[in-house]
């Protein structure tokens, strides 16, 4: 195994990997640039590859899978990709969504990406953007801070959730009202930088979420790490819990985090009397529980799986984590997953057995 | 960025453990990979950029300049600048002083750059990261290392010895006559033809302590759960000074035993080769990429 | 502070082997927080800042190389970087320089050497429309040139939208490509 792989950049554009885009958190998008005047040179230098130079006059043909999903009919262009201050339709019958904005009737594009229709309603999803907070959501959050009756908690949006004390199970039952004492030990229960998992209940004008963790599948996350990926990567299904292969837990954040942890042994749903004998002070606990080496190692091979599909923006879901986790099986050393050709291969099989699947 | 306790734990446990599981399954002598590329600024003598998978970007600018020997007692002038970061910030200034005091102490770097008796090369070595997710030292080391190996001096046309008339060197207006600074470093393999007058720059590797395990390439959770960070150098094949602890931002900060140093050291010798192999076969794609444009 | 829009900050730090001549420069320096305020201000009008109000995005700008169009390459990087990380915008922000050479010939695009020896000035419009949002002029032009002079500039803002354009669609197909694999 090589000490270090080292590659040549294809772009000056990279993609976007889980990181990346954490980098400053001003409570809203961040901006990072390398402006060098001769950038545009060095790119065509570095990535005028053929294949990209078709792409490029593919402009109008109707090649793109994406067509097809987005289905937008005559009334634009072939293509569905479109920039800031395009012309999508002249059609006054739609409604317009995000990603679009409106001058003499007509509708406009405000952002880079592909267009979507829902009924009346057209939107352009941004090819790259924070996380969008919708109600019923599961996501995972981190908590940012902790203030009056409320904690900020970051989920990956453009600004911070909201998780209000009174959306949250508290020790000694579900049902009982919140008092001052609660208040003043809110640390207590939840403090700057912990994980939990929560139901978006509400969002506000701004587009900002309010969560809630009423319920014994929500609350803090012990027992192992976090990985995350775009969230552009996940999509919703009826559960995002998932017991895995070879000991393990995952949660499927709906806004990109991933939880994976050593399986419970308590089942999912607990009756309603269980709940209330459940939900002391344990709820809150920072410790985690024995977690053995094969269950440790089998997490860090999960990990590098989810990052090797996120590398190739191929979308994660439980068939495809764990045909990628069984193909990873063939490298004894999990630490080779790290490499970018690995991971394209162990992308591959992950998409090979889902299209099998179906 | 904070972690939950339960997170930190979690990671501690298994880093300490034996043998240690890294959160993405490395060993302890494995980097992350790296996007590497050399030669990207017109402007400069020699310059590279390096992406880190976590996110991390430095770029390094190296500009040469004349001066005469006596006014000045560093010949080399290393500037960091971090993103985000105030200048003069604790962090900057110390990266600053360390690559800047490794490369000072290097008497055949002093030497490559005497250009006669009263004339020296002055090297001023600009950092910039723009961003960084972990400590950028083993990032900045691998950037400036490509850096200088790219970096090519103009050649000298007047005489080399103005002891008698004091003149200003003349050099060769031909650029592609300009000589590499560097001598092209040898690989593990032909390492036998290595003359004493061979240089090439030195590495930086920072490794973080967690119990008695040690780890190349920290990720920044792990640097959280370090007791101590440690960095070795790694100069024309064998391990050299500087050997230092580093602040690495752990939050529960701890001596290191001397079990662990010995473990340091033969990570070093097992990685160090291998790293600047590896960047100088970047560098030497680079060249070949770059000539066969003309 | 509005707080009913979103609040850029636009920082700019210069390397100081960005020029022939290493220089290392403040970063409070006059004409770099002159040039951070102007873009700051151009972009307020650009972006839909009502939808994203009590937030604040944060601009950096590199400039790692420079030959002349230092103010207008800013301008044009963070179209691409507001574009990138999906920020709404009414429509890409180009930005160009024009010199004017022996009072009568105007100049698109002058190098470093140029700027500084000729009258030069920089205009930046929003999208294809003849509305300039942003004009810098330092230097003395006779008042007859400058109409030509700024109609120059605007058709080569104009023609940069359109390499910008194609930049971005390249690397959105690209994306989209990947994505359907």
């Amino acid at each position: 195994m090589p000490v270090i792989a080292i590659s040549r950049p294809e772009t000056v554009y990279g993609g976007v990997s889980g990181g990346n885009r954490k980098l400053k958190r001003a409570n809203g998008g961040d901006e990072e640039d390398v402006d060098g005047v001769d950038e545009l040179e060095y790119e065509d230098a570095d990535s005028g590859s053929d294949a990209e130079m078709r792409d490029l006059d593919d402009d109008d043909g109707d090649a793109n899978d994406n067509d097809k999903r987005s289905g937008f009919g005559s009334s634009t262009k072939g293509s569905s990709l479109v920039t800031p201050g395009e012309l999508i339709t002249e059609d006054t019958m739609w409604m317009r969504g995000h990603g679009t904005f409106s001058q003499d009737e007509k509708t406009f594009s405000s952002v880079a990406g592909t267009i979507t229709r829902v009924n009346k309603l057209l939107s352009v999803t941004p090819l790259r953007g924070r996380y969008q907070p919708v109600i019923g959501d599961h996501v995972i959050g981190r908590i940012t801070e902790v203030g009056n009756k409320r904690w900020k908690v970051d989920i990956g949006g453009n600004q911070d959730a909201a998780l209000l004390l009174g959306s949250v199970n508290l020790p000694g039952g579900v049902l009982r009202r919140k008092s001052e004492s609660d208040e003043l030990q809110m640390r207590q229960f939840l403090k700057e930088g912990d994980l939990l998992n929560a139901e978006v209940q509400a969002l506000f004008s701004d587009g900002g979420a309010s969560l809630h963790t009423r319920s014994l599948r929500y609350g803090k996350l012990r027992n192992g790490m976090l990985v995350q990926v775009p969230s552009s990567l996940i999509i919703r299904l009826r559960t995002q819990l998932y017991r895995l292969p070879g000991g393990v837990d995952m949660i499927l954040g709906i806004n990109g985090y991933i939880w994976l942890s050593k399986s419970s042994k308590v089942a999912a749903d607990v009756s309603i009397t269980r709940l209330e004998e459940t939900s002391g002070l344990e709820i809150y606990s920072d410790t985690n529980e024995e977690i053995n080496t094969s269950t440790r190692e089998n997490i860090a091979r999960y990990a590098n799986c989810i990052r090797a599909l996120a590398f190739k923006e191929v979308g994660v879901n439980e068939t495809r984590l764990i045909a990628a986790y069984e193909a990873s099986l063939a490298y004894a050393s999990a630490g080779d997953l790290i490499e970018d050709e690995v991971k394209a291969i162990l992308a591959a099989e992950a998409l090979a057995a889902d299209r099998s699947d179906e | 960025m904070k972690y939950s306790p339960a997170e930190l734990s979690y990671l501690k446990e298994s880093l300490k453990a034996s043998p240690p599981i890294r959160p993405d399954a490395r060993l302890e002598t494995q980097l992350r990979p790296i996007e590497a590329i050399s030669n990207i600024l017109p402007t400069a003598n020699g310059s590279a950029r390096i992406r880190a998978s976590d996110g991390g970007e430095c770029i390094v600018g190296v500009k040469a300049k004349v001066v005469p020997t006596s006014s000045t007692s560093e010949l080399i002038n290393v500037d960091v600048e971090i993103s985000g970061l105030k200048e003069n910030n604790s962090l900057a200034s110390t990266l600053s002083s360390i690559f800047q005091s490794t490369l000072n102490s290097s008497q055949s770097l002093r030497q490559r750059l005497k250009l006669t008796s009263r004339f020296s090369f002055k090297l001023f070595i600009d950092v910039l990261v723009l961003s960084n997710q972990s400590h950028p030292l083993g990032l900045v080391s691998l950037t400036i290392y490509l850096a200088l190996l790219s970096t090519k001096l103009p050649l000298l046309t007047s005489s080399t010895d103005d002891s008698k008339a004091e003149e200003v060197p003349v050099f060769h207006d031909d650029w592609d006559q300009a000589r590499p600074l560097c001598d092209i470093p040898v690989t593990q393999s032909d390492s036998s033809k290595k003359s004493d007058s061979h240089w090439t720059p030195p590495l930086i590797l920072l490794m973080a302590v967690v119990g008695e395990n040690i780890f190349i390439d920290p990720t920044n959770a792990e640097e959280q759960v370090a007791s101590t960070g440690l960095f070795i150098s790694w100069s024309n094949g064998s391990i050299s000074a500087p050997l230092r602890t580093l602040d690495i931002g752990s939050t529960d900060p701890q001596g290191i035993s001397s079990t662990v140093l010995s473990k340091a050291y033969s990570i070093v010798e097992q990685c160090g080769q291998e790293i600047s192999d590896s960047l100088t076969a970047v560098y030497v794609q680079d060249e070949d990429a770059s000539s066969s444009d003309f | 502070m509005n707080l009913d829009s979103t609040f850029l900050s636009v920082n700019i730090s210069v390397s100081p082997f960005s020029t022939v001549d290493r220089k290392k420069r403040p970063r409070n320096d006059r004409r770099i927080q002159e040039c951070a305020m102007s873009i700051q201000r151009t972009f307020q009008e650009a972006i839909m800042g009502h939808l994203h109000s009590r937030t604040e995005i944060v601009i950096s700008l590199h400039v790692l190389a420079q030959d002349g169009g230092f103010f207008a390459a800013c301008i044009n990087a963070t179209s691409l970087a507001l574009i990138d990380a999906g920020v709404p915008m009414y429509d890409y922000v180009s930005a160009c320089s024009t010199a004017l050479y022996d009072s009568i010939s105007p100049l698109l695009d002058p190098n470093n050497a140029e700027e500084s020896d000729l009258p030069f000035l920089t205009v930046a419009t929003i999208g294809k429309t003849e509305k300039v949002s942003m004009l810098l002029l330092e230097s003395k032009v006779p008042l007859d040139r400058l109409e030509s002079l700024i109609a120059v500039t605007i058709s080569g803002c104009h023609s940069l939208r359109d390499q910008m354009d194609r930049q971005v669609r390249k690397h959105g197909h690209l994306r989209i490509t990947k994505r359907s694999e």
